[in-house]
């Protein structure tokens, strides 16, 4: 009985989900479903339904304000060379301070409050850019992502808005990615440090999403996230993979030799990898057992594909001389491995009750 | 931007108020609509893991074939035949009403199987051709950018019903309509080049009408979408592409003009179609749509009348593929206009501008007018 009622549900949201189109309405007509005073009253219904006056207001409002905003865009750009730096600083500034005022009219509550407020991060950057631009003092890349990012925090804390928090993320992750390898490091693994950076705020994201804060509660953030921490540790794993001397397989086959020599690996690159496995079982028993996500463990799973057929190919290629037949050899296993992940994924689907 | 209040669920209940239907027809709708579901079991990720497996095993399995076979040219024709029939077995097994894995990957197989057939057939065909016809000769280089077309066109028009794939029906059409354009840049006089354009344009635009066009079997709305899609192509192709006209603008014009000509006319038709009768189209909203029409037939590109066509056709059919293709084609042939106007930087702003202003103009004689609200 349950059973049949969480059908009945299912198919009631699946028909509210359906928009009504000609198409439908003939297909109903063809199949003897509904007369033909049906089909027409149908056809009117839904032609009925379309307020061309509000379709046409909005089209018309955002291509005018698209081109307006343009030419404003155009005029900057011809004039750019000849506007003095005082005017080009000027007119970010007063952009600044009125999306900054816009957003204290409407309120942070309010949606408009926010974008402008969104606007306003942008144009820190944007008045940064120019600055730097007018006043060539040589300093490092990293430098102007650094203030942006520090100019940028206060509104990003009052903001409540995960858009805010993405942009600042982005900002922080160019900062890093600039300024690790220029000052602390001159060989190791920038990507393992920005892992670990991504991952703190996907823990702090999970943590107070959990608490409740319902500006957090989109999963895109949550999906945005794992995307960054798994990117940014896939190539040192790779990096490690890469180095190791898989040939000494070919000797336990024609010696009693059990151990591999690395022959190339740093440490930090084994840490690395070692730190990828540790990520991809962290996200894996997460979203499989304890909040089961469709979507965050397809990523993952896709992520750990990938990884595995790295190490893969090159045991395979080792064994094998052949380019073609270790293709063939390696296709199978992929297949055979995306066909275990597809019922992975379908158990953990239907454990979560046929939701994604 | 498409937000039509009408769902199935409505429908339904409109239909039994009005006395059209009683309740046990409704629960037949219901089941009916209900059955063309897309598959219950299967998510999107699912869908998309099974979709890469196939795909690389498919790609690896041609690549090590063709390692094989590829100092034997003749046998390509024999191997594309031999993975079309193979394609079409498949199909047919996995047209099983148990939608499993089985069946899903047999199917996706089939349509990847079909597409290298269609691909190593065609190839086969060309180089065949060039062995018969002599490379040098006036028959190989007259005649061979038409093979690829032809021989697609007759794999097209065979498998269309027997294989019966709405996705293999939209890409073989899609692409015998774009490797017959393609062939068009091969053809060296710019008279000759005019006069298949526009009939590969009358023919894209007739086709495209079956996705409007009461009645025609749902089988040949892949037809529709790929000549749809083509004729976008074809429009890009005659608004962006000079250099075969850069030494002949009369002919260029020529096309040009014909193109915006024909668009025009069709969106007038539109708008005559969306209007619904002759008493609609003499208010004063339906003769400013009309006026609307010809100025943007006189004053833009093919380009901009095209995505304003797909738009309205996508808004009243609530068909968001042509809508969002309209949506996605606007700005493009937009920004394509302005930059190649033939002015300073200067007055492209102000014309932006102005251009602005008239369509926030237009906007508030709409809301003026309160023809914005239901």
């Amino acid at each position: 009985m349950a059973q049949k009622n969480v059908a009945d549900t299912n198919s009631e949201t699946f028909l509210e989900s359906v928009a009504v189109d000609n198409d439908l309405i003939e297909d109903l007509f063809k199949h003897k479903l509904i007369s033909d005073a049906a089909r027409i009253y149908a056809l009117n219904l839904i032609s009925q339904s379309k307020n061309w006056g509000a379709w046409a207001s909005r089209l018309l409002l955002i291509i005018g304000t698209t081109l307006i905003l343009s030419g404003i865009i155009c005029f900057f750009a011809f004039n750019w060379v000849k506007i003095s730096p005082f005017m080009k600083l000027t007119s970010i500034q007063v952009a600044l301070f009125g999306c900054i005022s816009g957003s204290y009219f409407y309120g942070l509550q309010h949606s408009l409050g926010k974008m402008l407020l969104l606007s306003a991060s942008v144009l820190i950057g944007v008045f940064l850019a120019v600055f730097g631009q007018i006043y060539q003092t040589g300093a490092d890349a990293y430098t102007l992502f650094m203030m942006w990012a520090a100019l940028m925090l206060p509104f990003v804390l009052i903001s409540e808005f995960a858009a805010q928090w993405a942009l600042w993320i982005v900002v922080c992750n160019i900062f890093l990615a600039t300024y690790l390898p220029q000052i602390i490091m001159h060989q190791g693994e920038p990507l393992t440090y920005l892992a670990l950076f991504n991952g703190i705020f996907w823990g702090l994201r999970e943590y107070f999403s959990e608490k409740g804060l319902s500006w957090l509660q989109s999963r895109w953030t949550r999906y945005m996230l794992i995307s960054a921490v798994l990117s940014c540790i896939m190539l040192p794993a790779y990096a490690f993979i890469d180095r190791i001397d898989f040939s000494i397989l070919l000797q336990i086959f024609g010696l009693p030799q059990t151990r591999w020599i690395l022959t190339k690996p740093t440490y930090f690159s084994l840490l690395s990898f070692i730190l990828s496995i540790v990520i991809h079982s962290i996200f894996y028993v997460r979203y499989r057992f304890k909040l089961p996500d469709m979507h965050a463990l397809a990523i993952t799973a896709f992520s750990f594909c990938i990884v595995l057929e790295l190490i893969l190919y090159q045991i395979i290629s080792t064994f094998i001389a052949s380019g073609s037949l270790t293709m063939l050899i390696q296709s199978v296993i992929t297949f055979l491995l995306f066909v275990f992940l597809f019922y992975m994924l379908r158990d953990t689907k239907r454990n979560n009750g046929g939701q994604a | 931007m498409i937000k039509n209040a009408i769902n199935a669920k409505n429908l339904i209940e409109s239909l039994v108020n009005g006395n059209f239907i009683d309740s046990s027809n409704s629960k037949k709708i219901r089941n009916h609509i209900d059955s063309d579901r897309p598959e219950k079991d299967f998510s999107f990720s699912q869908n998309i893991f099974l979709s890469i497996g196939v795909f690389i095993l498919s790609i690896c399995s041609y690549a090590y074939l063709t390692t094989i076979i590829s100092n034997l040219n003749w046998i390509f024709m024999l191997f594309g035949v031999f993975y079309i029939i193979l394609a079409l077995i498949l199909s047919k097994r996995s047209r099983d009403a148990s939608k499993n894995l089985k069946n899903k990957s047999l199917m996706q197989t089939s349509v990847l199987i079909m597409c290298l057939g269609k691909i190593l057939f065609v190839f086969g065909c060309s180089v065949k051709f060039t062995e018969l016809a002599g490379v040098d000769s006036v028959l190989f280089l007259t005649f061979l950018p038409w093979v690829p077309a032809l021989v697609l066109l007759g794999t097209t028009v065979i498998t269309y019903n027997t294989y019966g794939l709405n996705i293999d029906r939209f890409y073989s059409s899609l692409f015998v309509l774009n490797t017959m354009l393609i062939a068009a840049i091969t053809i060296r006089s710019p008279g000759i080049i005019n006069i298949y354009l526009c009939s590969l344009f009358l023919i894209e635009i007739a086709l495209s009408a079956i996705l409007i066009l009461p009645r025609i079997a749902k089988n040949y709305h892949p037809l529709g979408y790929a000549s749809l899609f083509s004729l976008c192509i074809t429009v890009f192709y005659i608004s962006t592409f000079s250099a075969v006209f850069s030494s002949e603008p009369v002919q260029r014009a020529i096309i040009l003009k014909f193109s915006v000509l024909i668009l025009t006319s069709v969106l007038i038709g539109l708008i005559v179609w969306v209007a619904g009768n002759k008493k609609n189209i003499k208010t004063q909203p339906g003769i400013i749509a009309l006026v609307f029409a010809v100025l943007i037939g006189a004053i833009s590109t093919p380009g901009i009348t095209l995505s304003i066509c797909l738009l309205i056709v996508g808004f009243k059919q609530s068909n968001k593929n042509i809508y969002y293709l309209g949506i996605i084609l606007m700005p493009i042939f937009l920004s394509f206009y302005y930059y190649n106007l033939n002015t300073t930087l200067m007055i492209k702003s102000g014309i932006l501008i102005a251009s602005g202003l008239i369509l926030l103009a237009g906007r508030t004689y709409i809301i003026a007018k309160k023809l914005d609200q239901e």
